[in-house]
Parts: structure tokens; sequence; C-alpha cells
């Protein structure tokens, strides 16, 4: 208590310096966090590939074609492709909530598709796991959902502008955030980041069933076809692919896609990364050389409570919650910020989370600790007489 | 036996084992009984400082024992110390030691602060003490808007606050002209009457006058006790 009292009249003393400090911590959070939440967004995103079946597929782009209009051109197409054991698709289809004019979109993954990408839940079941009972099918919803309905809750829409055609739904799991659904652009190369983009405004399903039972069909878009085959000689067959359907669509493997990924990602995420990672240095380093010069011009006060009978524990523990105070404090308030501001802008293209948050601050608390000791030592060394002496 | 401080054959190396060594005392034997006015005398270098902080629980003494109230303190952890510090010693020394920015009752309650008084008595016992030195006036004020003799009053003040048996004065009068050196000097002469125990270090030659014993020391070692 009385350790607290007299590190509250040091923080009010030097109020500036710790305004300084304060700012200082605000931004190293700030930095370390966002080069963080990049670098892991850049694992999650490879560990995703590594874990899931993925990466036995060849992903097919159909330049120009949209097959909502032509299935069987599609399925003509599909044929040339030789050795094909499995082929999917996802099929993509805007619905509306029947109480209000709120729409989202459905993605439909065709059999067994949904059993080779499987993305982690935050509670509930994958949908392998549920089938369609009595016209009730099972959905998975983004997180971002989470707050509205829970496992086991029914979602009653519809598949059409005019409201006619009925489907009813239960939620049967809620995705881990951040979100990933399978995405692709119209028109677009197929590209990992929009494979495997994130989509707040998204239910997975399976076939869907309307009220009616009957089967109900969206839109396969160029590039949400997938073959997942555990090809023998996979870079022949693919090349053979490649050949046969050459002007009509765009093979890609996933080594392919990874490697375009790995350019994207260096272009970009891996820039921000590092200028926020040297910020992060920077901004560390002035902060060690500030608690260590704030230190120094107390370093007297110290020796002076030395002198009027305080241990040299008691000293440290000054020292301590004083840098506690300045350095938690800022952090906290930077790292709700971060945390906010992503969450509310939905700028998902960052993982902010607290072991990240936890790591920086240690850092930081290290720094500090090197600096108070440094002087602490020298107080020490010197022994108080001199310091009061000296810093006059 | 009834000495408050008494020093056997301590001694004290500064930086031992290293190229800059400094042997400040060797083999210092000294009794303080209570109600001493002493004088530490010596040239610059001599130990002086050394001696005083030792005796004061400031140091350790590198070998030797100090024994206070009939306890060998020497090898005492730096808790125990501290209490000590606390409890039964109070420095005055030559720049004051006060801290500038503070308030002469904030300066004066840092002992009341460390030690097990509680909060609502403290501004009494600062303002008694400071009544005592005759500075009640400047309560309020800022220390670095003093003048030399008020703020060594104030550090006077602060030396006796908690009311302890030993004042370790370092050069208290150096940093001041005669005359208000004279006048500090009164006031520690004041403060031995009332039953306190003095322990000077100075070059000043009037302190003598005012001190029951001298202790002349030279190159670490006491010449004439
Ligand atoms: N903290 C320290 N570290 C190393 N050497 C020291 C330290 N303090 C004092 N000394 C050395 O010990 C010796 C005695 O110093 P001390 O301060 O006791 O002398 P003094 O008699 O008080 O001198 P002065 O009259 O100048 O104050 C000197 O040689 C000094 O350089
Ligand atoms: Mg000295």
């Amino acid at each position: 208590m009385k350790i607290l009292k007299l590190s509250i009249k040091n923080l009010k003393e030097r109020y500036f310096v710790y305004i300084i400090i304060a700012l200082q911590v605000w931004i190293a959070v700030f930095a370390f966090n966002t080069s963080l939440g990049q670098l892991k967004l850049y694992t999650f995103t490879k560990n995703l590939i590594a874990n899931s079946k993925l990466s036995d597929s060849v992903y097919i782009c159909f330049d120009n074609y949209d097959f909502s209009k032509d299935v069987e051109l599609y399925e003509k197409y599909l044929k040339k492709l030789i050795n094909v054991k499995n082929i999917y698709h996802i099929e993509g289809i805007s619905m509306f909530f029947e109480n209000s004019n709120l729409n989202f979109d459905c993605f439909m993954y065709s059999d067994g598709l949904e059993d080779n990408i499987k993305y982690k839940l935050s509670s509930g079941q994958w949908l392998s796991n549920k089938k369609i009972v009595g016209n009730v099918n099972p959905v998975i919803i983004p997180y971002s959902m989470s707050y509205k309905y829970k496992v086991g809750d029914k979602i009653t829409a519809f598949a059409d502008v005019e409201k006619k055609v009925k489907v009813a739904m239960e939620v049967v799991g809620i995705l881990e955030k951040p979100e990933y659904t399978l995405c692709m652009n119209i028109g677009g190369d197929i590209d990992l980041n929009d494979l495997l983009s994130i989509s707040e405004n998204t239910i997975i399903s399976g076939k869907i069933k309307d009220e009616q039972g009957n089967f109900i069909h969206g839109f396969i878009q160029p590039g949400r076809v997938v073959t997942i085959d555990n090809l023998k000689n996979k870079d022949a067959t693919v090349l053979q692919w490649k050949n046969e359907l050459n002007g009509i669509c765009s093979l890609q493997t996933i080594e392919e896609l990874k490697e375009a990924y790995d350019i994207r990602i260096k272009d970009k995420v891996s820039q921000q990364m590092v200028i926020n990672f040297i910020l992060f240095l920077l901004v560390t380093a002035g902060l060690g050389g500030n608690s260590l010069l704030s230190s120094f011009r107390q370093i007297r006060e110290y020796s002076i409570y030395y002198m009027c009978g305080a241990s040299w524990k008691t000293c440290m523990s000054i020292r301590l919650i004083t840098d506690l105070i300045v350095i938690v404090t800022p952090a906290v308030i930077s790292f709700a910020f971060l945390k906010i501001s992503t969450e509310l802008l939905s700028k998902s293209d960052l993982i902010i989370d607290i072991n990240n948050f936890i790591i920086t601050l240690g850092l930081i608390i290290i720094v500090f600790l090197i600096s108070s000791l440094i002087v602490l030592s020298r107080l020490y060394r010197l022994g108080p007489i001199s310091i009061i002496r000296r810093y006059e | 036996m009834s000495f408050i401080i008494e020093a056997i054959n301590i001694s004290k190396i500064y930086n031992e084992g290293s190229n800059s060594q400094v042997h400040a005392l060797r083999n210092v034997s000294i009794n303080i009984k209570k109600g001493d006015f002493i004088a530490i005398r010596g040239r610059s270098g001599s130990g002086k400082s050394t001696l005083l902080n030792v005796l004061g629980c400031l140091d350790r003494v590198t070998s030797g024992k100090i024994i206070i109230d009939n306890i060998d303190i020497s090898r005492n952890k730096d808790k125990k110390l501290s209490l000590i510090r606390n409890k039964k010693m109070g420095f005055v020394l030559q720049d004051f030691g006060l801290i500038g920015g503070r308030t002469v009752l904030d300066n004066v309650s840092i002992p009341l602060v460390f030690g097990d008084v509680k909060q609502r008595e403290i501004k009494g016992k600062c303002m008694e003490a400071l009544k005592l030195v005759g500075v009640d006036e400047f309560a309020k004020k800022i220390v670095n808007q003093l003048s030399g003799g008020q703020k060594q009053r104030v550090a006077i003040a602060r030396a006796i606050v908690n009311n302890p048996e030993v004042i370790l004065a370092d050069e208290p009068t150096g940093a001041l002209d005669t005359h208000t050196a004279i006048e500090i000097l009164e006031m520690l002469k004041h403060l031995n009457k009332n039953g306190k125990t003095l322990i000077i270090v100075s070059h000043d030659n009037i302190v003598c006058n005012y001190c029951n014993r001298t202790v002349n020391i030279s190159d670490g070692s006491i010449t004439v006790s």
C-alpha cells in the first residue's frame, strides 16, 4: 500500500516522461501485435492447407463459362479429365432470412467435399456427421453469426427473391474465428487468398432440400471446382489435363497456388510484418533508453529512501510497481483498441489474439526490468551516500 | 557495557579484488556511548564518511563486528539493517540529501512512511520536528525554494522525526556560511543535551568546541581517540 502510494507519487511527479513511455508502450504493443498477427495469419493459412486434404487437390478455373446456365456443358468438360475419381464443386446461392430483408450466402459443398475440407469449429459438429432429416438441412454458421444463433437453433430462409422457396436449416456447428470459407472471384484467377478468404456472411452446407424435399441448385462458379485425388502421376496427369482443356479452363495444383500465395505474401504481408517488427524494435529500444534515463533520474530518490530506512527490496518494489503501471495500463488499452478496431472494422486480414499480447507484454517488461536492474545495481555498487552527492 | 554502537576491528575494502581496490578502513575499533557528541576528523579521503556509513548501517564492513544494542549486526540481512536505520539512526548530509521538487512536509515524512507510523499521525509528527528546528512555517514550501540553512534544518527535522537515538552527520556545515554553520551546530548541541547521541564528520575546527570527544582518522586508521 505504502509502496503503491510512493509509486503513484513518482508517476505524478514525472508524468511527462511517463506519458511518453506510455505512448511508446502503446506503439510497441500495436506494432508487435500487428506483426505477429500477420505472421499468424500466414502460418494459419499454411496449416489449414497442410492439414486438410486440399494438398491432393487440383483447382479448376473455367475461364469464361457460367455453368449455372448450362450444366451439361460443364459435365461434358469434366468428362475430359481422365483418371478423375473425385470431382467436387461448391454451389453458391444467395438466401433471405424469413423475417427480414437481410440476405446471406449459402455455400453448398457437393457430397464428400465437406469431408476433405474440415474447418475448425468453435462449437458443434462438422457437416459430415449430420444428414438431412425431415427436410431440415444441417448447416455451419460463421462465428460472426454466433451472437444470434447457437448450435441446435433453427433458421428459416428463402432461396429466391420472391420468397416462395422455403428452406429450413439447423445450426450444427459454428466456425472458429477467423472464418475461412472456400470462395472464388468470378472470372478471376484462382488465388489462395480467395480460396481461403474470410466471409462473415456465409453459411456452409451440403446439398440443400427445400420444404417440399426438392434439391436446390446454386451457381457453380468458376474456380469452385476442385478435384481431390491421390494421383499416382500427378504432374503428368495435370499436364495432360491442362492440354486437354486448354482455352476452356486453367488448372492449378495446390503447389502452384502456394507459390502464388507466397509471392503475394512476400509482397504484402511480410513487408508490413517486417516494417511493424522494425518499428517494434525501434520503439522498444527507445523505451529501454527512456526507462533507463528516468530510472537514473530517480536513483537519488531511492538512495534517500534507503537512508531513511527503506530496504533494497522496498526500493526495487517501488521501481517495479511504477514500471508495471506505466507498462500494463497503455498496453492493455492498446491491445483492447487493436482488438476492437479489427473486430468492428472487420479488418480481418489480421489475427489479434491474447497470446501475442502476452508475448509483447513479456518482452516489454523484460526490457524495463533490465533497465531498472542496471540502475539499481549502480545504486548498490556506489552506495546511497555517493549517489545522493553525485546526482545532486 | 552500555555502548550504543560498538565497532570492533572493522575494515572496509571497496571493490575488493579489482584493480580499483581501496582499503578505506583498517582495523578500526570505536565505542559510542549514549549521549556522546563525537567529532570524526581527518584529511580528505582518510575514511571518515566510510566510518560514518558503516556505523549508521548504510554500508557493510568487509571484516570485523558492529554491535548495536548488544547485537552484532555486521552479518544482518538488508531488511533488519533498514529497520535499524529507520528506528535508531538519523542522517544529516553536507548537501542536505533532500528531494528538491517536493514539499518540506513530504521530505520530513519519508522516515515515517517507511516506519510503522499510522498515516494520520504522520503530519503531526512532522510538524513537531519542524517546530523543534524552527522551520515549521515552511512546511508547505517546495524544498528548492529554501536557503541552505533552512534546507539543513529541514534535513535535521527529517533526521529526528522518527525519534532516533543516534544522529549521524557528514559535514553538516560544509555547505553553509560560518554564521549559519554555528546556528546548525547550536541546534545539534541542543539535541545532544536532550539525550541524542551525535556523530559528526567535519573539517571544521569549530565543531570541536561543541563535541565532548574527537576521533582522528588517517589513511583508514584511528590515530587519536
Ligand atoms: N563507493 C566507493 N567506492 C570505491 N571507493 C570509495 C567509495 N567511497 C569511498 N571510496 C574511497 O575510500 C576512501 C575513503 O573515502 P571517504 O569518503 O570515507 O573519505 P572521507 O574521509 O570522507 O573524505 P572527504 O573528506 O573528502 O569526504 C577514499 O580513497 C575514497 O576514494
Ligand atoms: Mg566524506
